[in-house]
Parts: structure tokens; sequence; C-alpha cells
């Protein structure tokens, strides 16, 4: 009864963004046949999203006959402690995004790095400062010097 | 040019120092890559796409491909010693493949899959040289109603193969093609699906949602198991090479996986890990002694092998004669080509000849690279095993972080990447797969193009699709495949094929 109301509720959320799509689709104009225009095609994906999601509101079981896809889709079923490393691991690579630019490459991916290599049960300080000045360094020169790739300097301009 | 001097000319393009280096670094990542489990095929082609920017095509694509067959060949390391698949391809090996390390055939296991894989492999580029030249030819009357529908097809497969549920393959590619949708119109040029964000008016970049979908997603349901050891059996390596016995029950294995792998690698959907499965139970089949199978038989470590580095080779043939990828690799090696402005096709054999042969031709120079690498650094590749997964990951992210960035040097690109990177960790949760998305975002511009310049030329007649034998035999296939997937019976069987894959 559990699954069938995930199956349902996965498949009305397929419909929402079907709709949605063909929504957005047409405000940009479907044009005919003879001429379609800038949103036939992705009127017609928000249809195939939309109508299979229906397909799937409607089926009785979304995962007929597979045993293990009824039970890795049953929820995300994530432990509290991996949760919690995900939630540290997400913290810093959205910090390392916003700050790449102000703080430039060198910056940004050290502090990034430290926050990553940095293991909160062992607090193995040195080991993260190593690997994180290391990764930071190397990268820098393979990827700016050698290979010529454009990287934030930040408030390193002369680097 | 014959294809013998055409090959000449191919060796002469490989044999460039900057093409042999990059040939080596493409070959030694790809078998790193399938040694270390939790970073595939795709998501290691797409942190090192970036790097080929600043290289002539021909070097990018020489590395590129070393690191997709590369990876075929590393992947057998870990499945017979660590009993884990490093990349998906060689999953079937871990069946016989630990039973004979367990046995303590660890070297003749390890020996039989790279001298099978060579042999495939070299035989597979044959069948590229000749297949695509010929297919080449025949696309060259396709108009567009026929790229339209072989695409259907290509899409169809490719979902009808995935893992698990059809129906969420089929909204992975409808979602795929409406990314695609994303930025300039290809006709009007009006800008569509950008929701005001000036950084979605060139539309969805390639690299950055293949990098989330694929290295952010799954360095992502890594970290939940941090901390678990992996188990690495202690094994000597005296005896790597197989005995004349060994050889004589795998010579008939390693040709039938040649054979079945080629033909699997041609067909869209088919690629390394079918044919690694249907040369399996082949060999179980053609086998006086099936029982042996899964206790340690040669035979089930031999013919997957050579199968799947078959397949990754003649997965380029429809790549090179009719510019349609038959799975996601290929599909990022058509962006990377894309990306360097080049357009895969029937014309790119005679428009740039040294693309086509140089990549063939660094196939055979990266097979003999990979016998070599593969048997003497057995060793060293059981010590990459040891390295923690808390060490790894970090460099993992940083690469895909340069990589996304380096493309435009847009920070913009970044939060695409961690978006996608987030929403390919819940799909894969959920037992979404990722490549129906990704196919069909790589074909949904040629997709739209085919389909509205059919629909132009053709006066709005959609019977057109239907009425050119090849486009209705597209379509036809692709029907009922879908359609084949809601009959109970057939669907009994796809369900045990997808839970032996499991």
């Amino acid at each position: 009864m559990v699954e069938k109301q995930r199956g349902m509720s996965e498949g009305i959320f397929w419909v929402v963004i079907g709709g949605f799509i063909c929504i957005l689709a047409f405000q940009h104009g479907l044009g005919s046949v003879r001429a379609p225009g800038p949103g036939f095609v992705g009127f017609l994906s928000g249809i195939l999203v939309g109508g299979v999601g229906a397909a799937m509101m409607l089926s009785k079981s979304i995962s007929m006959g597979r045993g293990k896809g009824t039970i890795r889709g049953a929820g995300l079923g994530i432990p509290a402690v991996s949760l919690r490393r995900l939630a540290y691991t997400m913290m810093f690579l959205i910090a390392y995004a916003i700050l790449m630019d102000p703080l430039g490459y060198i910056v940004s991916t050290f502090l990034a790095m430290f926050g990553l290599f940095f293991d909160r049960e062992k607090k193995n300080w040195l080991w993260s400062l190593f690997f994180s000045v290391t990764a930071s360094l190397v990268s820098y020169l393979v990827f700016e010097v050698w290979l010529r790739c454009q990287l934030p300097r930040g408030i390193l301009p002369w680097w | 040019m014959s294809v013998l001097s055409a090959l000449y000319y191919g060796f002469g393009i490989v044999l460039e120092p900057w093409n042999l280096l990059s040939c080596f670094i493409g070959v030694f990542i790809g078998t790193l890559v399938g040694v270390l489990p939790g970073i595939g095929p795709a998501g290691a082609m797409s942190l090192l796409l970036p790097v080929t920017f600043g290289m002539s095509p021909v070097t990018g694509i020489i590395m590129l491909a070393g690191i997709y067959y590369g990876t075929m060949y590393g992947g057998s390391t870990t499945s017979i010693l660590v009993n884990i698949p490093g990349e998906a391809a060689s999953i079937v090996t871990c069946l016989d493949g630990h039973q004979m390390a367990l046995k303590g055939r660890a070297g003749p296991a390890l020996g039989i899959a790279a001298f099978g894989s060579f042999i495939a492999g070299t035989i597979g580029i044959i069948g590229l040289i000749f297949m695509t030249n010929m297919l080449a030819g025949v696309a060259l009357v396709f108009g567009p109603t026929e790229y339209f529908s072989l695409m259907c097809l290509g899409l169809s497969l490719v979902t009808y193969l995935t893992q698990g549920s059809i129906l969420r393959g089929l909204i992975m590619a409808g979602v795929g093609l409406f990314l695609s949708q994303i930025g300039l119109d290809i006709v009007t040029g009006q800008t569509r699906f950008s929701f005001g964000l000036r950084g979605l008016i060139d539309g969805v970049g390639l690299v950055p949602v293949i990098m989330g979908l694929f290295g952010i997603s799954e360095v992502l349901l890594n970290i939940e198991t941090l901390g678990q050891q992996r188990a690495i059996m202690k094994t000597t390596f005296r005896h790597l090479f197989p005995t004349w016995e060994d050889w004589r029950k795998s010579a008939a294995p390693i040709g039938r996986g040649t054979m079945i792998g080629f033909f699997l690698g041609i067909l869209p959907g088919g690629g390394a890990l079918i044919s690694s499965f249907v040369s399996y139970a082949a060999e179980k089949w053609f086998s006086k002694h099936p029982g042996e199978f899964g206790k340690g038989a040669i035979e089930g470590v031999a013919g997957p092998e050579s199968a799947n580095n078959a397949a990754s080779t003649s997965g380029f043939i429809p790549l090179f004669s009719l510019g349609i990828p038959s799975n996601v690799i290929m599909a990022l090696l058509l962006g990377a080509l894309m990306i360097h402005g080049l357009r895969p096709g029937p014309l790119m054999i005679t428009e740039r000849p040294d693309i086509f042969w140089g990549t063939v031709a660094s196939m055979y120079v990266g097979n003999a690279m990979l016998l070599m690498l593969n048997l003497p650094l057995i060793g060293l590749w059981v010590q990459v095993l040891k390295v923690p997964y808390r060490t790894l990951f970090p460099l993992i992210l940083l690469f895909c972080f340069i990589g996304a960035y380096s493309i435009s040097a847009n920070v913009f690109d970044l939060y695409v990447m961690l978006i996608f990177g987030v929403m390919g960790y819940v799909l894969r949760k959920k037992n979404y797969e990722c490549a129906p998305l990704i196919l069909a975002f790589v074909l949904g511009p040629m997709m739209e193009k085919n389909l509205r310049q059919a629909l132009i030329l053709f006066d709005g007649n959609l019977s057109v699709f239907v009425t050119r034998p090849l486009s209705l035999a597209a379509l036809v296939i692709s029907v009922l495949l879908l359609l084949s997937a809601v009959i109970p019976f057939v669907q009994k069987r796809r369900t045990k094929v997808i839970a032996e894959e499991d």
C-alpha cells in the first residue's frame, strides 16, 4: 500500500513537471506542423515526461517484479551519520563555488580542500594542511601555468 | 586513399610525440580509473575533457578514446582481485575471475583478461575500419527523416536497456530532451527556457551536466559508505602467463566474445556491459561443463573480457559514420568533437581524415601500451586500490570544479554542476539511470534540427516518417521495444537480466 502511494506521488511529481514544461513551451510558441516554433520540441518533451508520469501514476507498481528496485526506491534511506557527512561536504562545495571568484583559485581551493580532507573524527590537522596546500599548488601549476586554463585570481592578482 | 595507405597516414599522426604522449596518458588514466571503483569512464572523460581544450582536436580525441578502452582493461583487475568491478562492464568477470584468484590462480586470470582484451581490441579495430567506411558511404543518402528516426531508435534502445523501470528511463530521456532545448532557438534565434538567467542564454553546458550527474553524484553516493575498508587479497604474481591448457580453453571464448562484443557494440545502447553478459551466457551454453561456471572457469573470464573490449572499439562505428552516439561515452566523445568545432558524420572521414585515421591508429598503439602496462604493473594497480577514498574524493571534486570552471571561466557553470550533482544523487538513490538523460541531452539539438527540417521540407507531412523504409524500420523497432517492456513475458525476462546484472 505504502509502495503504491509512493508510486502515485512519484507519478504526480512527473505529471506536474511535464505540465510545467508544456506551459513554458506553449509560452515560447509551438508554431505549426508545417513550421514548428521554438517551443515545439520542448512541448513534446513535456508531453513525454507528463505522459509517462501519468502512466506511472496509474500503474499498480512502478517497478513491477523488481524487488531490489522497490527497496532502493523506498525513500532516500540515508543514515544520520551519512547525512551529516553529505551536508558537511555540500557546505564546502557551495562555499567553494561562491568564494572562487572573490578569493581566487588558490585561496578558495586551499580552504575547500582543507575542509574536505579534514577528518572530524581523527582531527588530522597537519595531514589536511599538507594535502590541501599540495593539491592547491600542484593543480594551479598544472592547469593555470602548464595548460593555460583561466582560473580566477581574486585577492592574489599577481598569481 | 586505400585502407593501408590511410592506416599508414594514421600511424604517422599517432606517432608524433604529443599524440603518442596523449595516447599513453589516456590509457594510463583509463587503467587507473578502471582499477579504482567509484569513478567510471564517463566521469573520468568528463573530468579530463577541459584538459583537451588546449590540445589539437586529434590529440584530445586520442586521449579521451584511450581513457575509454583503458577503463575496459583496468576494470578486470579489481573484479579478479577484490571482487569489486572497477566499472560496470567488468561485473561478470567477478563471477569466475575472483574464484580463480581464491584458488591461487589470480595471475592466469589477469593474464587471460589482458591478452583476450588485446586480441579482441585489435580485431575490433580492423572491423571498425571496414564497417565505418561502408556505413559512411550508405549514410550519405540519409535525409533528416532517417536521421531523426535513427536517433529515436538509439534513444529507445538506451532507455530499454537501462537498469530499472523503463518508465523511469523514458522520463529521464524526456528531461534530457527538455534540457537540450534551453538556450537559443536554432531557427529564430529566440532565447527559450532560460528563466531570465544570463548564464542559460547559451544553453546548459554539457560538461557541468555530466560532471554533476556522474562526478559529484558518484562522490556523494560513495561518501555515505566512507570508512568501510575494501578487503584486498594477498596474491603473488609469479605465474602471470596462462598455461597452454588455459590458452586451449580460452581460444574459442576469446573468438566468440570478440564477435559478440563487436556486433553488440555497434547497436545503440548495446555497449560493453550487455556484450559481456551475453558472452558469459554464450560460453556457459557452449561449455561441456557449464557447472564449472561461477567456480573459477577461465572461459568465464576470457569471453566477457574480450567482448567488452571489442564492444568499446565498435562503439565508435555509429559515431564516426553517422554522427550518432551509441552510448553515453560516445555521446561524451561527440560533445568533445563538437567543442573542438568538428561534426562527426559520413563526411568526416573524407573531410578530416586525420581525426578518423589518427584515432584508429591510436587504438592499435593504445592496445599495445595497455598490454605492456597491465601485465608488469599489476602490483602497482593493487597498491592503488589501497588508497583510501577519504584521500581520493576531495581530489575528484577538485577536478570537477576545475573542469566545469575552465570551459567558459564562469562561476555559473559551477552552480549548474552542483545542482546536477544533487539531482543525480537523488535520482540514483531513487533508482533512476542518468544515461538516457545524457544521451537525449546530446542528441536533442540534432533531433530537433532534423525533425524541423523534415517537417518544413515535406510541408508538415508527418507520413514521410513512415513512408521511407529506413525511417519506418527504425520507428517500428523503437515502438516495439518500448511496447515489449510492458508485455508480461518480456518484462519478466528483462527483469531477470537486470537482476543478474545487479
